[in-house]
């Protein structure tokens, strides 16, 4: 059974590797299928925002009562995790960018034609459109974002050299006690997670996503394609959600953490 | 190493080619999107404040007024009592006034009745002492004419 779980997972991401399909080189730059999805969403998501953003009213309708609930919500959330309207309103754009980018590429990596509908190379199956976060270099990228974004914070709220005392604590030299020695090792391992976080980041979604995406395929093509999915689909969409709100959730108090000044 | 970045087919092109979408989104979003929907919240919690605000002061004018009303409906309580007393006071000396003058009026016209009838009297007296002679003298001669025939 787990045998032909591992074989179904890889006959899933062709052949032997988790690399992406690949559908056209540009120039040398691989168009994979999950960099195409990663456009479409982009230009869905910029639709909606055209539309919702264009014209707004001090009486909302509806479409634009749950933009605000979402937006002026997170925006509050982050206003009192960060204690602090101005860093809310700066790092605003990038954590609800990164919900929103994340949530959608998720779901439209769920709907049907995705992962089915492309052309037959050599006998295989190359399709436009696959769920992004099956792609480390998708995930990748929002990590190094996040954690751009969380040392830029630090950097620019405490001061470099502050924020790099954090790290590098030499108290010790000037006090030599258990407590300065101590806090010598704790900031040499705090620096080592924090990149920790690049791998933590980026193997969390596309762990998630990537075992969403083989379950139901083994579910399809081991058990039945009817009714069965169903749940399972329902329950991705869910993971998709829970990922997108950690990925951002934890940028945010990763921001608040390092804006925070050392003891 | 090299292994895993074979075999999640990591590429360094990619990864940049994905931050550089975030990025664009991000801008695209905060532009169309971020920007316009916080300035709506921000310009409806100001417009609330505001009809909060106002809604108090327009709470204390009320208040204020009603006190003024207070005020000038005593005000003109207590004025209308002066005037009626005042009123009051006058009328009664009018009253007096005309009271004692009617006296007065009363008390001359007895005293000339009084007069009058006096005078009436002495007169009516007078003529009958004369009437009263005429008849004896008349009654006399009678007497004598009867006594001489």
């Amino acid at each position: 059974m787990l045998g032909l779980f591992v074989n179904t997972a890889h006959a899933a991401t062709d052949g032997s590797s988790m690399a992406p399909y690949v559908v056209e080189y540009a120039g040398r730059l691989p168009i994979t299928s999950t960099l195409l999805t990663v456009w479409l969403t982009m230009i869905i998501l910029v639709v909606v925002a055209i539309f919702v953003g264009r014209n707004p009213k001090l009486i909302p309708g509806k479409i634009q009562n749950f933009f605000e609930i979402i937006i002026g919500g997170v925006y509050d959330y982050m206003a009192e995790v960060l204690e602090d309207k101005k860093l809310a309103t700066k790092y605003f754009p990038i954590v609800m960018t990164i919900f929103l980018f994340i949530l959608c590429m998720n779901w439209i990596g769920l709907l049907p034609g995705v992962t089915s509908i492309g052309y037959y190379d050599h006998g295989h199956l190359i399709p436009f459109f696959y769920p992004p976060a099956t792609d480390l270099n998708i995930t990748i990228g929002f990590a190094l974002i996040a954690f751009f974004t969380i040392e830029f914070a630090g950097i620019t709220a405490i001061g470099l050299w502050k924020y790099g005392g954090k790290f590098f604590n030499f108290k010790f030299l000037r006090k030599f006690n258990f407590e300065n020695v101590l806090g010598f090792f704790i900031g040499l391992i705090e620096f080592i997670s924090e990149f920790a976080r690049l791998i933590s980041f980026s193997f969390r979604l596309f762990g998630n996503i990537f075992a969403g995406k083989t379950l139901l395929l083994v579910v399809m093509t081991l058990v039945t394609p009817y009714l069965l999915p169903v749940p399972l689909i329902a329950y991705e969409m869910f993971v998709g959600f829970i990922q997108a709100f950690i990925f951002a959730v934890l940028t945010l108090f990763f921001i608040k953490i390092a804006t925070e000044e050392p003891h | 190493m090299e292994e895993i970045i074979h075999k999640f087919g990591i590429d360094g092109e990619l990864i940049i080619v994905q931050i550089i979408n975030f990025i664009a989104l991000a801008s695209v979003l905060t532009y169309f999107l971020y920007k316009p929907l916080l300035k709506v919240l921000k310009d409806r919690e100001d417009k609330i404040a505001q009809g909060v605000k106002d809604a108090e002061s327009a709470k204390v004018a009320l208040d204020e007024a009603d006190n003024e009303k207070q005020v000038i409906v005593s005000a003109a309580h207590k004025e209308a009592e002066e005037v009626a007393a005042r009123a009051k006071v006058y009328a009664d000396e009018k009253a007096a006034a005309i009271a004692a003058a009617a006296e007065e009026k009363a008390s001359t016209i007895v005293k000339q009745a009084e007069t009058k009838g006096e005078e009436i009297k002495n007169r009516a007296h007078k003529e009958s002492e004369a009437e009263i002679a005429k008849l004896a003298v008349l009654a006399a001669e009678k007497v004598i004419r009867e006594k001489t025939s």
